[in-house]
């Protein structure tokens, strides 16, 4: 098998997901061309090197649809004669790219990939895809889809989570964040957002709440409670029959946020690099997927963790740091809990809590900023997983050089 | 020549075709109705002299009802497979779609009811006429028997209202009146009797060569059909789980139901209808439907019209109804009562000044005393002596404590004395039990009768014996709840299996589970801990039933259902036997003996019947 190194990562700025938000007016082909093209300029891409790009787009319709990457490649410059794809298997969809791209130069299929992902949350919301999952009426009586925010209220009560202890997760995400925001520790991977007339629309994460305190998380309402009533609990319930009910427990403040974002990894052998004279920055030890309880939905994370440990050989304590995605303040928590790590090993800028989760992409947003911390830390190894909906999970293990 | 419709063809070329089942009060679909429709149907579309059609009832009671029950309830016993079931609406729901597609205007001019396959008569109509009347109603309540709408009902009302108007009408089967029909858009007008068939002729005469719109190139369904209409997650996501919250996965008709429709919508209208008869195939052959079409409409029918009250006697209303007892079991009786126009003195015989004589002239003497038998014969005589003679009064006794064969014993009118248990002391049950002692007379009973008809509950009749026979099933089901609580089984696990179950009620109160017992590391399975909720109360009913405590399985049934608030898709104690097979329940109780102890053990008789498969019903 050959060696897979990371060369370069860039990202775009997280713009808050609604109308009002900075990235609103930017459409995702402009976006995801955006990131394409810092990424060509920043590493002098001869658009030969490349075999294949992907992005993971978890709403590939509307103006997101149709193979956006590969429009999104000819807008960026990379000539005629770069191939794209999307990808979707929901929230690991980014993650999931670079370990395609990791597949095929492992086994000698391509010297250099591209991955990466896009998703304007704001212009194409959350549902646009349909799916048999939500609507299916024979679907959904032999395996029900449960909306995440439920399936997450029902962890941290199978769990004992108590909402204090998820509103100190919460509020700890923002103020980490909003450390590394002020303290730039961000900016090696940031590309300013411009509009058609050049003018920066957006440079730095948007969607913070720098100073939350407990007691403003304290104020806000259960978000999925409504959900569970309409009958999301009661099915619940039918699998899990010996809880009493399900706390609702998760509110706005311990969510992922709704963002817009793109974002483009280099990845390449190392005689692509030594070709192009490009220091490799890291070196993807491994690679796994799994799927487990589709109702619990977001339970992915630790059997995946188990599986690229084993598969890398490599033990929990090898680990320097690890990104959790935050799509609820649980899936962290629940991690922590159970591989018994301390607070000041994961998702140590923050998380998608603060910065916002656009849901393609964040994937492999998660191994930039791993990365980033990494080298900023002069640590060695980092773990990046994400769960995805019906129970799926995605992890990978990058290791610098 | 046609028996059942009447078919005349004006000067100006409109048929007038009169429903009009021979030998029936109400127009129901059965084979030889729909030969003839067939044949009318042809008329209309062949003949040259027709140029449409109005359709109307030749009934005064109203416009058409759907299916015999009768004819559906035996599918099931019969083991017709999936696909023979649906056969036996395929030639009606045909018809219907022939039609609808004859090349020629046809109304409906709905003068009264027309509900299931009587309303989906009229959607295969092209313009519908309501008679604007408070008692005319229309609907598709199907899915109330465990059934869908088969005549194409679940494809034809989402094109016409849109699949969001149409869903909740189509879930809850509920009839809709005149003014709401109209709103709805499920009629296009809305007249009286003199502008009915007048308004359906213009109609008629204005559009010739009418086609549904549903058959026109480019018909689309109002608000969007599928995975991507604006609707989708209300109506199929959130709908989904709103039907499985509700029935717990128990019945399949409503999840039957939305399937019908998303599958169907996303289709030309003959392949949803293929769809629409496939789910209702797998309906009318499975064991739910039988029991809810069985129970809660051919048993409890006939309970309502009082169908075991003694023949022969005349109908003796309650006049002036007198209630004993300060308790909520009194205060439920009386205000009851008192609801239905009965004129009630409520006698608080606690109190130390109580005037027995304000008793005089009462017809009908509910004792609601809970005090003991003594204290409780004294009071009696007490009220005996103020009323006077007691020759014309019936003596009901509301409590369970004490057998009605040893009030009786103390009594020097017995024949005079009757049960009425009340299920519930606060009166949330629909369901009255009378019970009879050896020598209660037929008077007496034919009155007690009289009485819950005036009340509009539903009367079971039963033989004594301690607690009769609805406070022995609900004491066998309360027991094994408590039962599994000091083994150690979860309190949430047993209230959610119950609920899971069916059980309206559940089996352990908050007082109960107060002071529960430490849960047991070994937890039973969620099917274990359903399965000994729903076995001991049906094996109590058996019991009963043996010991001739109750001596009809319909009533053993709607009692279960009715009053304890057994899983309604059971069909009540004994059919959830009959669903189970009879040896398929004898084998679980052995099972369940050997873990759970000697009251599962089935008796001798069930188990004969399990050997030579002697059901509790005849087969119908």
């Amino acid at each position: 098998m050959n060696e897979v190194f990371i060369f370069d990562h860039v990202r775009t700025p997280r713009g808050k997901g609604r109308p009002d938000g900075a990235l609103h007016t930017i459409a995702p082909v402009h976006l995801a061309a955006s990131v394409l093209r810092a990424l060509k300029a920043r590493n002098h891409i001869d658009p030969e090197d490349i075999e294949d790009v992907g992005l993971g787009v978890v709403m590939p319709v509307g103006e997101q649809g149709a193979d956006i990457t590969r429009f999104a490649l000819l807008q960026a410059g990379y000539g005629e004669n770069v191939a794209g794809y999307q990808l979707n298997r929901f929230c690991t969809s980014g993650l999931d790219t670079v370990k395609m791209g990791f597949g095929l130069i492992a086994s000698g299929q391509a010297d250099a990939v591209i991955g990466g992902g896009v998703e304007s949350m704001s212009r194409v919301p959350i549902g646009s895809d349909g799916g048999a999952t939500y609507t299916d009426p024979t679907l959904g009586r032999d395996y029900p889809y449960i909306p995440n925010g439920v399936c997450a209220d029902l962890m941290a009560t199978l769990d004992g989570f108590t909402r204090e202890e998820l509103d100190t997760y919460g509020v700890e995400s923002q103020r980490r964040a909003a450390l590394a925001q002020s303290s730039g520790w961000f900016e090696r991977s940031l590309v300013p957002v411009q509009d058609a007339f050049g003018n920066v629309v957006l440079s730095r994460d948007e969607a913070l709440r720098p100073g939350t305190t407990l007691s403003d998380l304290a104020k806000l309402k259960p978000t999925f409670a409504s959900a569970g009533e309409a009958g999301f609990d009661a099915i619940v319930l039918r699998r899990y029959p010996h809880l009493e009910a399900v706390q609702h427990v998760h509110t706005g403040g311990t969510s992922s946020g709704i963002v817009d974002g793109a974002c483009a990894v280099l990845l390449g052998s190392r005689a692509h690099g030594l070709r192009r004279g490009l220091q490799p920055r890291a070196r993807i030890v491994a690679c796994a997927t799994c799927a487990s309880e589709p109702l619990l939905s977001l339970g992915g994370p630790i059997p995946v963790t188990d599986k690229v440990l084993a598969r890398s050989g490599l033990k929990i304590d090898d680990i320097d740091l690890f990104e959790v995605n935050e799509a609820f303040a649980v899936v962290p928590m629940r991690y922590m809990q159970n591989y018994g790590i301390e607070r000041d090993r994961i998702n140590v800028n923050g998380g998608a809590i603060a910065l916002g989760h656009p849901l393609g992409a964040t994937g492999a947003i998660l191994i930039g900023t791993a990365l980033d911390e990494l080298e900023r830390r002069g640590l060695s190894r980092a773990l990046v997983t994400l769960c995805a909906a019906a129970g799926q999970a995605t992890a990978l293990i990058i290791e610098r050089i | 020549m046609t028996k059942h419709i009447q078919i005349v063809v004006d000067a100006e070329g409109i048929a007038l075709i009169s429903l009009d089942v021979a030998g029936r009060s109400v127009n129901v679909f059965t084979p030889e109705f729909t030969r003839e429709l067939r044949t009318i149907v042809d008329a209309v579309t062949n003949r040259s002299d027709i140029l449409g059609a109005v359709v109307t009832s030749g009934k005064p009671a109203g416009f058409m009802a759907g299916a015999d029950l009768l004819d559906f309830v035996n599918v099931h016993d019969r083991g017709l497979s999936p696909r023979d079931a649906a056969g036996l609406v395929a030639d009606a729901a045909a018809t219907l779609r022939q039609l609808e597609r004859c090349g020629k205007p046809v109304a409906a001019a709905i003068n009264g009811f027309a509900l299931g396959g009587g309303f989906e008569l009229c959607l295969a109509c092209h313009y519908r006429v309501l008679l604007d009347e408070p008692k005319t109603v229309v609907g598709l309540p199907e899915v109330t028997v465990g059934l869908l709408p088969a005549g194409g009902g679940t494809q034809r009302l989402p094109r016409l209202l849109g699949v969001a108007k149409a869903l909740p009408l189509l879930l809850s089967g509920r009839h809709v009146g005149g003014a709401e029909a109209l709103q709805l858009g499920l009629v296009d007008a809305l007249v009286s009797a003199n502008d009915l068939l007048p308004t359906a002729r213009r109609w008629v005469l204005a559009h010739p060569g009418y086609v549904q719109i549903w058959d026109r190139k480019g018909f689309t369904i109002p608000g969007g059909a599928g995975a991507l209409a604006s609707h989708a997650n209300e109506s199929f996501g959130v709908g989904m789980a709103r039907i499985r919250r509700d029935t717990q996965d128990n019945e399949p008709a409503p999840v039957a139901v939305l399937a019908s429709v998303y599958e169907g919508t996303l289709l030309p209208i003959d392949r949803g209808l293929a769809i629409e008869s496939a789910y209702f195939g797998q309906l009318l052959a499975g064991p739910v439907a039988r029991n809810l079409m069985r129970t809660m409409f051919i048993h409890s029918g006939p309970a309502r019209r009082l169908a075991r009250r003694p023949e022969g006697l005349p109908k003796h209303p309650v006049r002036r109804l007198g209630v004993l007892g300060d308790g909520p079991l009194a205060t439920t009786i009386a205000v009851w009562a008192a609801n239905v126009g009965i004129d009630v003195v409520s006698l608080d015989v606690a109190n130390p000044n109580v005037n027995y004589q304000v008793l005089r002239g009462c017809d009908f003497i509910v004792d609601a005393l809970i005090d003991g038998l003594q204290l409780k014969t004294s009071i009696r005589q007490l009220a005996v002596e103020a009323i006077g003679p007691l020759e014309s009064v019936v003596w009901a006794s509301a409590v369970v404590e004490q057998t009605l064969t040893d009030q009786a014993a103390k009594w020097h009118q017995p024949e005079a004395l009757i049960g009425i248990h009340l299920p519930t002391p606060e009166g949330s049950s629909k369901l009255v039990e009378l019970v009879q002692h050896a020598t209660t007379s037929h008077q007496t009973l034919a009155r007690a009768f009289d009485f819950v008809a005036q009340l509009k509950k539903l009367p079971i009749v039963v033989n004594d014996g301690p607690g009769a026979y609805i406070g022995r099933l609900s004491r066998a089901y309360i027991e094994e709840g408590q039962v599994m609580q000091a083994e150690g089984v979860m309190p949430a696990l047993i209230q959610n299996a119950a609920r899971q179950a069916g059980f309206l009620n559940l089996p352990l109160s908050n007082a109960v589970r107060g002071d529960s017992v430490p849960p047991a590391i070994v937890q039973p399975s969620l099917a274990d801990v359903k399965n000994r909720l729903l076995y001991a109360t049906a094996l109590e009913s058996v019991r009963c039933f043996e010991a001739g405590i109750v001596t009809d399985p319909a009533d053993a049934d709607l009692g279960a259902v009715f009053a304890l608030g057994y899983p309604k898709w059971t069909g009540g104690t004994l059919s959830f036997i009959e669903t189970v097979s009879l040896k398929g329940f004898v084998d679980e109780c052995d099972r369940l003996a050997g873990l759970y102890g000697d009251r599962f053990h089935p008796s001798k008789g069930l188990r004969e019947r399990a050997t030579t498969g002697q059901k509790f019903y005849p087969s119908i």
